[in-house]
């Protein structure tokens, strides 16, 4: 029974060590599989038909269904960061699901989840400054300057949050799961783990990714001063 | 750059640490989530996203189209009907016309007609009063030439020729002053 993430590979990099951890390793190889298959995708739709089916149909029902995913949270005017969340969309989906495979999720460790959190707070920021520049940056310091440190810690406790709640659920998930198959008598270990697989894995794992990116997205539009369709 | 792999240099696993390796791991997840969407991105959701604003154009241009179709369609047939009722105006106006042209002619035709009637009985009555006075002055003349033979033959034993032509001029200027009863 372990929890731990394994460190794999220690490289030396400019005198510093650099951990290649099993998380890391578990996420080139979504990677792989995620780049690998949308190439494939890619070259299979090469000649889209007017009236689609199979492969192009259930794409375009994807990327449809992300859209509107992306709508309810976000104004039409910033549909420019849907190539992002739909890789991490991807991504984390893909990751949540690998434990049915035995894999230890890449978002099983806070290193995955708080860079995905990070980066939805550059997207924040740069998204903030690119759409309202300098109204954006005098919220930092309203109602008055005092309330900077405040204001600022609370812009960074968003993505920790972020990180924390997927992370967490995740890991929750994975430790129960390995709980299970260590504890639990055999014949238990036959059939009853396909249903908690498929509630904390499948179930939970989409509901997480749904959570992250549409709570990422709200921060997102609230940023750039229009969230579900409302211009400010 | 070296990489070491020996399990007894490889650092103890954990859940869960805030240390600088763990940042470290922060950033070279943050560089894969950098890759994995520019990929997927490039491979994957754009090409589709761009299937779908394709085809959502040409159904917008087909839609559009057919409504201009169809305001064409309504602009043509409010003309034709609009021409329609033109033609039955404009046919009515020319049956009126036809009409009171047809109407003016009967009466321009019977006024002429009348006025020839009149002049030719005008013209019969003047004739036969010529005809009249013709016939009056022709049986005048037979009466006379009648009278005369009759007198000439009676007188012609009594009065010599001299006499007789006197008498004869004399009762043809009484004949020219007697007004004659029609």
């Amino acid at each position: 029974m372990d929890f731990n993430i394994d460190n794999l590979w220690v490289l030396q990099v400019g005198g510093q060590e650099v951990w290649i951890t099993r998380t890391i390793l578990n996420t080139w190889i979504i990677m792989a599989f995620l780049i690998v298959a949308a190439i494939v995708i890619n070259v299979l739709l090469r000649n889209p038909s007017s009236t689609p089916k199979g492969l192009q149909n259930a794409m375009e029902m994807i990327v449809e269904v992300f859209d509107g995913m992306l709508k309810t949270a976000i104004d039409p005017g910033i549909m420019y960061v849907g190539n992002w969340y739909f890789s991490v969309f991807a991504f984390i989906l893909v990751s949540n699901f690998s434990g049915v495979l035995g894999f230890r999720p890449p978002t099983a460790d806070w290193a995955t989840t708080f860079a995905l959190a990070m980066a939805t707070l550059i997207l924040i920021q740069v998204v903030g400054i690119r759409h309202r520049k300098g109204e954006y940056i005098k919220e930092f310091f309203s109602p008055n300057f005092v309330f900077f440190p405040l204001n600022l810690i609370g812009e960074l406790a968003r993505p920790i949050s972020l990180s924390f709640r997927l992370f967490g659920n995740i890991l929750g998930g994975m430790i129960l799961m390995t709980l299970v198959y260590s504890l639990a008598p055999i014949f238990v270990r036959i059939f009853f783990p396909v249903f908690l697989h498929a509630i904390f894995d499948i179930f939970f794992g989409a509901l997480q990714t749904y959570i992250f990116c549409v709570i990422s997205l709200t921060f997102v539009g609230a940023a750039a001063g229009v969230v579900s369709g409302n211009a400010e | 750059m070296s990489i070491l792999t020996l399990a007894a240099a490889l650092p103890e696993g954990r859940a869960f640490a805030l240390d600088l390796q763990m940042f470290i791991s922060v950033g070279i997840q943050l560089i894969n989530a950098c890759i994995l969407a520019g990929a997927l991105s490039f491979f994957l959701y754009k090409p589709v996203r761009n299937i779908l604003q394709a085809r959502s154009e040409k159904i917008e241009s087909q839609l559009s189209k057919a409504e201009t179709d169809m305001l064409e369609a309504d602009r043509l047939k409010a003309m034709y009907s609009e021409k329609l009722e033109d033609i039955e105006k404009e046919r009515l106006a020319i049956l009126d016309e036809a009409r009171a042209e047809a109407a003016q002619n009967i009466r321009q035709m019977l006024d002429d007609c009348r006025r020839d009637v009149t002049g030719i009985k005008e013209r019969a009555f003047a004739d036969v009063q010529k005809e009249r006075e013709q016939l009056h002055l022709e049986m005048a003349k037979y009466i006379l030439d009648v009278s005369m033979t009759m007198a000439g033959k009676f007188i012609s034993h009594a009065i010599d020729q001299e006499t007789q032509d006197r008498i004869f001029q004399e009762a043809i200027s009484e004949l020219e002053t007697v007004p004659w009863q029609h």
